[in-house]
């Protein structure tokens, strides 16, 4: 804002200016003029965990587990809200922590609007390579997600 | 007349179902891709020095139409080729398979994000490095995706 649109006489135009903003919004054109902050979104399922995986057997069989994710924003309509990161917590068969497992993740191709990413988690046959995990996604916009276990 | 304009204005932002003034609810992304195939092949034939192996080192420039600071990340797809015409798709997956199993070509990948005060308003930058037999025939191709549009280049460093 200008300092003279704080004039009494100025602030019918200044109004104008900004009523014309947020028409434009509305048309779904691009933003012109960011606030300073977005409202932003954590998203995450009720679940305490989102897919287990099991340790193949015998012990010593290499068995790379994969899951793959998607996030699909809610209103498309001004082309869907943005997943700028997906987190992951492992969990142990207790629901605690996993020290030490870092699934790789992969962001995948968008298609068709839904943002996707396939998760990695090697594991040997060992009892203690179960492994839960629990995704988090954080947005600029509503959303929800699958996640589908390749087997 | 000023106050019917504000509760027009009232109104609009209801509308837009967001307390962001001047974003709506979700502020929408864009996939970008370049027409190409690919955006880089070639050959893994740079020696490491410890291993053994080939790799390759590239440089990913994403560079937005009109956002200063776009939020964006990329998504790799890398093919494998033995001849150099017939390209497949070479999965990450795989690449993991092959890597503790020792079977050839083994190609693995890692992702550095290259943000820091030398990236130029505009840009976004990331580093790909890609790994696996020695004169492996690799492609890449990636997607932008971000905030706003984004243009796609690939320039091998390594």
């Amino acid at each position: 804002m200008k300092q003279l649109d704080r004039l009494p006489e100025n602030a019918m135009s200044s109004e104008l200016r900004r009523r014309i903003f947020e028409n434009n919004e509305l048309k779904g054109a691009f933003q012109r003029r960011g606030s300073t902050s977005v409202v932003t979104h954590r998203i995450f399922s009720q679940s305490t965990y989102d897919v287990q995986f099991t340790p193949p057997s015998p012990v010593g069989t290499l068995k790379v587990n994969q899951v793959d994710v998607e996030f699909i924003p809610d209103d498309k309509t001004f082309g869907g809200a943005f997943c700028y990161r997906m987190l992951i917590v492992a969990l142990d068969t207790n629901n605690q922590p996993l020290a030490g497992v870092q699934p790789e993740i992969e962001r995948k191709p968008v298609v068709d609007g839904r943002q996707r990413w396939s998760v990695y988690h090697t594991s040997f046959g060992y009892a203690g390579d179960t492994a839960r995990l629990k995704f988090y996604f954080f947005t600029l916009g509503s959303g929800t997600f699958t996640a589908n276990v390749i087997t | 007349m000023v106050r019917a304009l504000s509760d027009a204005r009232q109104v609009s932002r209801e509308r837009k179902g967001s307390p962001q003034r001047t974003s709506g609810a979700s502020m929408a992304f864009i996939a970008s891709e370049s027409p190409a195939a690919f955006d880089w092949s070639g050959r893994l034939d740079t020696v490491n020095s410890f291993s053994g192996a080939g790799y390759a080192g590239l440089t990913i420039t994403l560079t937005s139409k009109r956002a200063r600071v776009p939020l964006t990340d990329i998504a790799i797809t890398v093919y494998y080729s033995t001849d150099g015409v017939n390209w497949s798709e070479y999965t990450y997956a795989r690449g993991l398979a092959e890597n503790y199993a020792g079977t050839p070509p083994a190609i693995t990948r890692f992702i550095d994000v290259l943000q820091g005060a030398e990236v130029e308003p505009y840009k976004s930058k990331y580093s790909l490095q890609l790994y696996g037999v020695l004169n492996s025939r690799v492609a890449v191709k990636v997607q932008g995706i971000g905030s706003d549009e984004l243009e796609i280049s690939v320039v091998r460093t390594v």
